[in-house]
């Protein structure tokens, strides 16, 4: 049973066995055929040579028979027969007369019992034969034996119309011979046809071996691409239809590994990400992971397919289409590991829905830098805190003593002290003086340091740069009386508006006619305003123009950095801190302007402020107009005393 | 006489004030915070309110808004001391109702000038360059 199965199966795989089969089935049932005609024939001719002999035979010992049958002759009747009965194929011989009484009968004892009776319907004085079987096969001949004719003694022809029968002669003739030499012709075909089959068998199957052998061999190839490997070539040494069949195969691989990304390729990749890498069904369930999710997630990869990828997520869920969402990972160990989950659907090439891909990047390390990021910021930023509310504190601290000073002597010179007393009048005017400068130096420290801690903002505004201009010549004309200075101011009316903050541009610009009444004994401070327009817009320039000691080319690029008074002697001589200049320089780059300076020393000196002059004439957007600080800004309205 | 109310914390600061106004025949009545500025500006009913800005329990802005809220208070001139001379102060005393600001330290002939300016005339000896007979 299992043999036959086995068969079966060998059977039904190898087209080589088929092909055989079939060959040999086809060739077998034609050799058999023509065996089967051709012995046939041989058989009827056999039959007939047989018959013909035996006729001959017959129609021989008819004639010699005449004679004797005529005269009655027993003896010599039967001494022909018996030399015809010599001859070893005959195996009965007997004559009846026409009245159908047997005249004389011999048979071969050994091998017939007796005479058997005539064939059935056959007509006893035609002559004639058929084939018989008594223990053995033989054939039966008929012959009639004729009277002669009126002139001759012996006549071959026979003319029954005109001649009278004698008696009739029966032949029984063996065909042992006829049979054996049948066999042996039988035999000899059904050798040469099995030589023949297995000739035509081997040929069959070298044939087949030979046209089967590439095939078997595209077979190998073909498992070897189906298995991914794409860098094989099957073997194209014919040009028949299998080397045709290797070329198309060989063709079609090539496509494959340019259109397809190899099976083994993708695996290469998801092995070198660093990103863990989760493919689930639709479901949800997880279908495969990349070895960084095992290592990240300390899982071993089994304990993870099959299981709902949702189950890893600490927190939050999964939208199926994001790109980069921060959520939190859970460890087999427990441990939470910050990701940035990117999720996508899984489409499959119809476009169906097959899955989701999740790739999540590890935070952890970049968390610990921003939470240390933000730890240092957060230090900085009350470190920062601490020192606005130190120098508020300090400003405030320091102003009130020092108001208290400066008030106490001046109330000692205004209502306590006589004329009488010069000395004690002057020293009470210097400590007046020293307050107001130690004042000074401490609303410029305070103004710089909001500047450099970036709170100082704009709070842009249409300003009228005349007014401006007459509050500054107000506050400052006792000074100008005092260095016996000219005061002059120009601002025509085309030009005396500004986009700018009002109190910074008052300061910067006090700043600069101050700082020119007092580096000018005698001479002359010009403020002119005028409207200039270049590539970058139109502004508005008030120029501070004085006749005064001048500033060197040296001195010139460091005159608007922070304590860079020109030398430190003009310190004692001009008093003040150099801060007035990098502040009123920072004001103007705030308002989106700035302030030039050219000078000679001996000559003079002069100074250009330049801010917007409208809303959209200067730089493109407005610092101020953003509003980053909201608070309360502190500006400060100083006399003269600053610089 | 003319009658100042002067709203300050600092003592030193108070001090020196008044006298220099007294020297100068004011009548120079103190509160040392907002609150008692308040009270003080309702009982005493002074011609002129001198108000620092920087002043405990109730600051100087708040003490300046419920003064000008008050229909009773409303007409008394209420002038900011701004400590720190920053134009933020300044711009919100004058938002929050007074009628004028004076930077500190002050300058006593621009702080006198404000409020004669603002009292209509009164003088520290109390006389009127033109006598209305409010107040004698």
């Amino acid at each position: 049973m299992n043999l036959i199965k086995k068969l079966e199966n060998r059977f039904s795989t190898s087209l080589l066995l088929r092909s055989l089969t079939a060959t040999i089935a086809v060739l077998t049932v034609s050799a058999l055929l023509l065996l089967s005609v051709f012995l046939l024939v041989q058989d009827r001719a056999l039959e007939r040579q047989l018959e013909l002999r035996g006729e001959s035979m017959a129609q021989f010992l008819a004639n010699e028979l005449q004679f004797a049958l005529l005269v009655g002759d027993q003896g010599e009747t039967r001494r022909l027969l018996e030399a015809s009965a010599a001859n070893e194929d005959v195996l009965f011989l007997e004559i009846v007369n026409p009245a159908g009484q047997r005249v004389c009968a011999l048979a071969r004892p050994d091998r017939m019992r007796g005479i058997p009776a005539p064939a059935p319907g056959a007509v006893p004085d035609t002559p004639g034969a058929s084939v018989r079987d008594a223990g053995e096969r033989f054939l039966e001949i008929r012959m009639p034996v004729m009277a002669p004719a009126g002139d001759r003694l012996l006549d071959w022809e026979p003319a029954r119309g005109n001649r009278s029968i004698l008696g009739i002669l029966r032949m029984g003739i063996s065909m042992r011979k006829q049979r054996r030499l049948f066999r042996q012709m039988l035999l000899g075909g059904v050798g040469v046809i099995l030589f023949g089959l297995a000739l035509m068998c081997g040929a069959q199957y070298w044939g087949l071996l030979r046209t089967l052998r590439p095939l078997v061999t595209l077979v190998g190839f073909t498992r070897l691409v189906g298995a991914g490997d794409l860098r094989h070539r099957a073997p194209v040494d014919r040009a028949d239809e299998i080397g045709q069949l290797a070329a198309a195969f060989n063709y079609m691989v090539e496509r494959l590994g340019e259109t397809l990304v190899s099976k083994d390729y993708v695996d290469n990749v998801l092995r070198s990400m660093g990103e863990s890498l989760i493919v689930t069904d639709r479901a949800g369930r997880i279908q495969r992971v990349n070895p960084r999710t095992v290592e990240l997630l300390g899982y071993a990869e089994a304990e993870l397919l099959g299981r709902p990828a949702l189950s890893l997520v600490a927190e939050g869920e999964a939208p199926p289409a994001t790109a980069g969402i921060e959520r939190i990972y859970r460890a087999r160990d427990g441990r939470l590991i910050p990701v940035l989950l990117s999720s996508a659907g899984l489409r499959g090439e119809a476009g169906a829905a097959e899955g989701y891909v999740w790739l999540a990047q590890d935070m952890s390390e970049l968390k610990r830098t921003q939470e240390e990021l933000e730890r240092a910021r957060d230090a900085a930023e009350q470190a920062n805190r601490a020192k606005s509310v130190f120098l508020a504190n300090m400003s405030h601290e320091l102003r009130t003593p020092l108001n208290a000073i400066i008030g106490y002597s001046q109330m000692l010179r205004e209502d306590c002290i006589g004329p009488d007393q010069p000395e004690i009048l002057s020293d009470l005017e210097r400590i007046e003086r020293s307050g107001h400068l130690l004042l000074g130096i401490i609303n410029d420290i305070l103004d710089l340091s909001k500047i450099e801690a970036g709170r100082e903002t704009v709070k842009a505004e249409n300003v009228d740069v005349g007014e401006v201009l007459r509050d500054v010549a107000s506050a400052l004309q006792p000074l100008a009386r005092q260095q016996g200075n000219v005061l002059e101011i120009d601002c025509p009316e085309h030009a005396r508006m500004a986009y700018a903050d009002l109190s910074k541009l008052r300061q910067s610009v006090l700043n600069l006619v101050n700082n020119a009444l007092k580096f000018t004994e005698g001479g002359r401070v010009s403020v002119a305003v005028n409207r200039r327009r270049n590539g970058e817009g139109e502004w508005t320039e008030v120029q501070v123009s004085d006749t005064g000691i001048g500033i060197g080319q040296e001195h010139l690029g460091k005159l608007f950095q922070p304590f860079s008074q020109v030398d430190s002697s003009a310190t004692r001589k001009y008093n003040g801190t150099g801060l007035g200049l990098a502040i009123s320089k920072k004001f103007c780059q705030m308002m989106g302007g700035d302030i030039t300076v050219e000078s000679e020393p001996g000559r003079g000196s002069r100074f250009s402020i330049r801010v917007p002059a409208g809303r959209d004439a200067g730089r493109p957007s407005w610092p101020g107009d953003v509003g980053q600080d909201s608070g309360p800004v502190e500006r400060s309205q100083r006399s003269i005393d600053g610089v | 006489m003319c009658r100042i109310l002067l709203v300050e914390d600092n003592e030193l600061n108070r001090d020196m004030l008044r006298r220099r106004l007294s020297h100068r025949g004011y009548e120079v009545l103190l509160a040392a915070n907002g609150r008692q500025g308040i009270e003080m500006t309702r009982s005493q009913r002074p011609d002129i309110v001198l108000m620092d800005l920087s002043l405990p329990e109730i600051d100087g802005w708040q003490a300046a808004r419920i003064l000008k809220s008050d229909a009773g208070t409303r007409g008394i001139p209420v002038v900011a001391l701004t400590a720190n001379a920053m134009l933020g102060d300044r711009e919100k005393a004058l938002e929050a109702g007074c009628d004028d600001y004076a930077t500190k330290p002050v300058d006593l002939p621009l702080l006198l000038e404000i409020v004669e300016r603002l009292t209509g005339g009164l003088r520290g000896d109390g006389r009127r360059p033109v006598p209305t007979g409010e107040r004698t």
